[in-house]
């Protein structure tokens, strides 16, 4: 498996890209704070994801005849990069253009991709991900919110939990139960193979009645992930997306998407970046430590964008590199949860040194955050699980 | 993917992987670890040199085959993964150089490294092969110049270590050094990490046959969990291993780009250690015998992380570049790394 890297190379045709995104960003962005930036693919800009989609950047690898731009994963790493490395708003488009997109053009019938997709290539259709709820964290086969048919379609009830902008989404595309109520749904003892069974993707929409999102305020006072209620939720007989029964397959396929991005390498990046450019400022030189701490996580980061950019390839491929994406998540949120440790312990190391209080205040934020990192997507504990499972240990 | 799989992929590579299969088993490298030059020593060296591949990175109208040091990233990868105790990736380089240069090309085993002079000595620290190697090519202050090892006190890490100080109590016939721009420092650094990623594969390699075999609490310990996680670290940790060798190694000169060596010896130095202990933790006490072929590799890991420098010497040397620079750490990792358009 170690030997899947292949090296690849960004064709230079999307590379190319880099400066017309640099120029639109500083257009769109009127001066932000760092402290702001910092929060990235957690900022909520409808109208910048609009903008997005007016230049064609949005929907950057769907077919041209649902409304996206036919390129490869590649052009979308690109963009992908320069809007983290800046810090862009991108979280109101994120998970459709990420995740939804790729999803329904992948399961979806004709007309859920006529429907959807060209909304979402428009900025117009905003998606959240439904897997967890209070119960179904890191086991997220045990999900309780179960869809029973009706005559025109399903009844939804249930709830789920840390649904990030769900208060702002559209659409949920949300894993649930759809078998039979008394199908074996206990933890580890029951087989994987009936555990998996009788689950299905359902996409909601998130203006029906018997629907309500609450958010949950998070450790810095933000508030962007939620709970979901869903009470009687009538939905029609077109709100199943794939194959009813294959909810877990398809969630599988959905997470190799969610994992393999380059978003999982720069969570810290307008932190590193504000440290760098306060480091130039300074007139007397940085010491040997700093030096060798912003070598020692650039050349990291060299190398995980590398393993990233294989993966890409895979995804350019129509591979569903799973256990690859895994691996490259894992490594790079550790690199990103080093990052603010080790900054402030070089900003701190004199006792009486005077700091920039917009760098302390970027610090600060990604500091508390940053624990989140290795849990959204799936947790540390449970990538390595997959790698494991990858190598043939399970 | 097995390791013959892979390197069915890599037409230079491949071949060399099978030659020393079969002439490079771990027997062979403790005789020559025990004995130092000798009949093991010597038979090992005339199978390479008649494969040919020690002149591949020699221009072709100096007889060589004119590669690029990314072509034959194969062939030092697989030095590492078979704990090859010659200094095969060095003397590819130092043929290159010498035969570049004009100088008269040995045919015995070159060792690299950069020497610095005091008083009537020149002294060349940490240097790989010290114990097989009978030449050094040294960079002192900016030039080259091949020395016969046989006349050197050889100051080893330890008993079977190859790794150790070259010391010559003469004083340096400068009218033998040879001009140059190229850094010995840099190839160098390419070469070990290249061979650490080799090495810390074949580590990990052995650790998860292991975890799969060894019995404890009636079931493989690969079953348990705690054992599961660390062996997924040791992949994540091989994977970034190998890409980084392969970005120094990515060269269309036998030469390196100064900063990918940088990046490859920064990351393969930190990976090294750290991968080296997690296989010895996973193999318990079989792993500390001599007999187990582990300490073979692991030995190595933590020699080759002191030669050419370990992470801190090159993560300072990046962190100047970049300061020196006005780019943001994208642009600097985009300009270090580069793209190719083949
Ligand atoms: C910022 C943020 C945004 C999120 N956004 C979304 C979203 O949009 N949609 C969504 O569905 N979810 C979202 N999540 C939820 C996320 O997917 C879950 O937090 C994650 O799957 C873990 O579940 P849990 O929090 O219930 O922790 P638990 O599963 O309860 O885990 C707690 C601890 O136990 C460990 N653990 C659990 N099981 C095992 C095991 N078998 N072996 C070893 N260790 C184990 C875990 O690794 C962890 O360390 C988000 C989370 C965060 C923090």
């Amino acid at each position: 498996m170690l030997d899947a890297f292949q090296r690849e190379l960004i064709p230079v045709t999307d590379d190319a890209l880099r400066p017309a995104v640099r120029e639109f960003l500083r257009e769109a962005l009127p001066k932000v704070s760092a402290e702001q930036r910092a929060r990235s693919w957690g900022g909520f800009d409808a109208e910048f994801s609009r903008a997005l989609a007016q230049r064609g950047w949005l929907g950057l690898t769907l077919p041209r005849a649902y409304g996206g731009a036919g390129q490869t994963a590649f052009t979308r790493f690109v963009v992908v990069e320069e809007l983290l490395n800046a810090g862009a708003p991108v979280a109101a488009h994120w998970i459709a253009d990420r995740q939804s997109g790729p999803l329904i053009l992948k399961y979806g019938t004709e007309a859920q991709r006529q429907f959807y997709l060209p909304k979402i290539c428009r900025g117009e259709a905003f998606f959240c991900i439904g897997m967890s709820e209070p119960n179904s964290g890191s086991d997220l086969a045990s999900v309780k919110t179960r869809a029973t048919k009706t005559a025109s379609g399903w009844r939804l009830n249930g709830q789920k939990i840390w649904t990030t902008h769900a208060h702002r989404s559209h659409y949920m595309i949300a894993l649930v139960r759809t078998g039979h109520p008394s199908a074996p749904k206990v933890g580890a003892g029951g087989s994987s193979e009936s555990r998996h069974d009788g689950l299905s993707q359902l996409i909601i929409d998130l203006s029906l009645p018997g629907v309500t999102a609450r958010p949950i305020r998070d450790l810095t006072g933000d508030a962007h992930f939620c709970e979901v209620f869903f009470q009687d939720v009538d939905l029609a007989e077109d709100a199943l997306i794939g194959a009813e029964g294959s909810g877990w397959q398809q969630v599988t396929a959905e997470l190799a998407f969610e994992r393999s991005g380059p978003e999982r390498l720069y969570s810290s990046i307008v932190l590193l970046n504000e440290w760098l450019a306060w480091l130039r400022l300074r007139g007397d030189g940085a010491d040997a430590k700093s030096l060798a701490l912003a070598g020692r996580v650039l050349a990291r980061h060299a190398v995980l964008r590398e393993l990233s950019i294989s993966v890409t390839g895979k995804l350019a491929r129509g591979e569903s590199p799973v256990v690859e994406a895994a691996l490259v998540k894992d490594l790079g949120t550790e690199l990103e949860q080093f990052v603010p440790i080790a900054i402030a312990d070089a900003l701190a190391s004199q006792p009486d040194a005077t700091l920039p209080t917009q760098l302390l205040r970027t610090l600060t934020y990604v500091t508390q955050v940053a624990p989140s990192f290795s849990l959204r997507g799936g947790t540390r504990e449970v990538l390595r699980g997959m790698i494991a499972r990858g190598l043939g240990l399970r | 993917m097995s390791e013959t799989e892979t390197l069915a992929q890599d037409a230079i590579g491949a071949p060399f992987a099978r030659m020393l299969q079969e002439h490079c088993a771990p027997q062979v490298v403790r005789t020559i670890e025990r004995d130092g030059i000798g009949t093991a020593s010597t038979a090992l060296w005339q199978a390479l040199q008649e494969s040919g591949f020690i002149d591949a990175l020699v221009a072709e109208q100096q007889g060589g085959a004119g590669l690029d040091l990314r072509s034959v990233y194969g062939i030092l990868e697989s030095c590492g993964r078979h704990a090859l105790p010659l200094p095969l990736g060095e003397t590819m380089i130092a043929r290159a150089l010498l035969a570049h240069t004009g100088h008269h090309v040995p045919s015995e085993p070159i060792a690299l490294g950069c020497a610095r002079r005091e008083g009537n000595n020149v002294i060349c620290g940490l240097t790989p092969y010290a114990r097989t190697a009978h030449w050094a090519l040294l960079q002192i202050d900016a030039g080259l110049v091949l020395l016969p090892c046989a006349q050197a006190q050889r100051n080893l890490l330890a008993a079977p270590a190859g790794t150790g100080e070259l010391r010559w109590a003469t004083a340096l016939d400068t009218t033998r050094v040879m001009q140059t721009s190229a850094s010995l420092l840099h190839a160098q650094a390419c070469v070990v990490a290249a061979q650490i990623a080799g090495a810390l594969g074949r580590v990990f390699d052995m650790t998860l046959r292991y975890a799969n075999e060894r019995v404890q609490f009636g079931k493989p310990i690969g079953k348990f969990q705690a054992v599961q996680h660390q062996i997924s670290v040791m992949a994540e940790h091989s994977a970034m291993a190998s890409m980084a060798a392969r970005i120094g190694c990515d060269s269309d000169s036998y030469l390196p780009y100064a900063q990918r060596a940088a990046i490859a010896k920064a990351v393969t130095s930190e990976a090294a250690s750290h991968v080296a202990n997690l296989g010895h933790a996973l193999h318990g006490a079989i792993g500390m015998t001599e007999e187990y072929d582990l300490q073979l590799f692991t030995r190595r890991l933590h020699e080759w992380r002191l030669c050419a420098g370990a992470e801190s010497f090159w993560q300072q040397r990046i962190g100047a570049d970049l300061l020196a620079s006005s780019a943001d750490a994208l642009d600097f990792v985009r300009g270090c790394v580069g793209s190719r358009s083949n």
